[in-house]
């Protein structure tokens, strides 16, 4: 699974839920470092980490992602609903599929629901959650 | 023949037990939770985000073998014994993989197992939640040594 793909589908499925404007989606943690200081209002960043390895004869993968939202500026609510959606997306794939050309054959949360991590100094509630799936190996897929 | 059988399948379970077995390893500290989630931050000194999500992932195949390996033995079941097992090494995965400040993190591994809601297992961390007068201090210290 890679970084564009997830954001695609979770921007797909924010957009069924009538977000606008949709939040600032980047890749965590190091490839913009300075995302949370310099994007103003909603943000989502998506940190892969390796997990638990292969799995199904090396033709699957076990990666885990955190995701942080943050949602605009003053308003906690904000940023709860948006992790909270998101969280809804990633539980949405509860069952093998298709996503965005990758098959996944489930994504499950690693510990508990979406949890306030701070209040920023923009004023902005960011929530993360950690979720771990099993999706094929592999750039191309 | 059907009666030893069915004597001893009755053994194994209550070997086994019934209700739900929990493995749990806490971190309690004020800045525990921050430095597991903060994945933008750097640790010069060591350690990394995700202490205690990323061991529990890389290793979660040998937890669920562990378990399955101890879940029937010769002399009944020890899967409360595969589980202190597996807690403990995530505690040990915690001292190793947390961010190192002033070394505390890494000593707050708690881990703990319930059976059917029982506390089975509670093996107290080698250092307790920090008091916000003793993190003044242990800042104090380490500013003068440094």
């Amino acid at each position: 699974m890679r970084y564009a793909i997830l954001r695609d589908f979770l921007m797909a499925f924010l957009a069924g839920r009538e977000w606008d404007p949709m939040p600032t989606f980047v890749p965590g943690p190091g490839t913009d470092a300075n995302a949370l200081d310099v994007t103003p209002d909603r943000l989502v960043m998506l940190t892969f980490g390796s997990g638990a390895g292969l799995s199904v004869e090396q033709v699957f993968d076990r990666p885990i992602v955190q995701v942080r939202a943050a949602g605009n500026q003053s308003d906690y609510d904000d940023g709860e609903r948006l992790a909270y959606d998101l969280d809804r997306g990633m539980l949405s794939v509860d069952s093998s599929r298709d996503i965005g050309g990758v098959w996944v054959t489930g994504i499950t949360r690693v510990g508990g629901n979406p949890q306030l991590l701070l209040i920023d100094d923009a004023d902005r509630a960011n929530f993360t959650c950690t979720y771990a799936m099993e999706s094929e190996t592999g750039y191309d897929n | 023949m059907a009666d030893d059988f069915f004597e001893r399948i009755d053994e194994l379970i209550e070997a086994v037990g019934s209700g739900h077995l929990v493995g749990g390893v806490e971190v309690d500290q004020v800045y525990g939770h921050r430095q597991h989630e903060e994945t933008t931050w750097k640790h010069p000194r060591g350690g990394e985000w995700g202490y205690l999500t990323k061991p529990f992932m890389e290793n979660i195949d040998r937890y669920m073998h562990r378990l399955a390996d101890l879940a029937v033995v010769p002399e009944g079941s020890d899967l409360r014994k595969a589980m202190i097992d597996n807690v403990e090494h995530l505690s040990d995965q915690v001292a190793i993989r947390a961010p190192i400040e002033f070394d505390n993190l890494r000593q707050s591994g708690h881990p703990t197992v319930t059976s059917d809601g029982e506390v089975v297992y509670d093996r107290a961390p080698k250092q307790e939640r920090l008091t916000p007068e003793q993190l003044k201090t242990i800042r104090r210290q380490h500013r003068s040594l440094g």
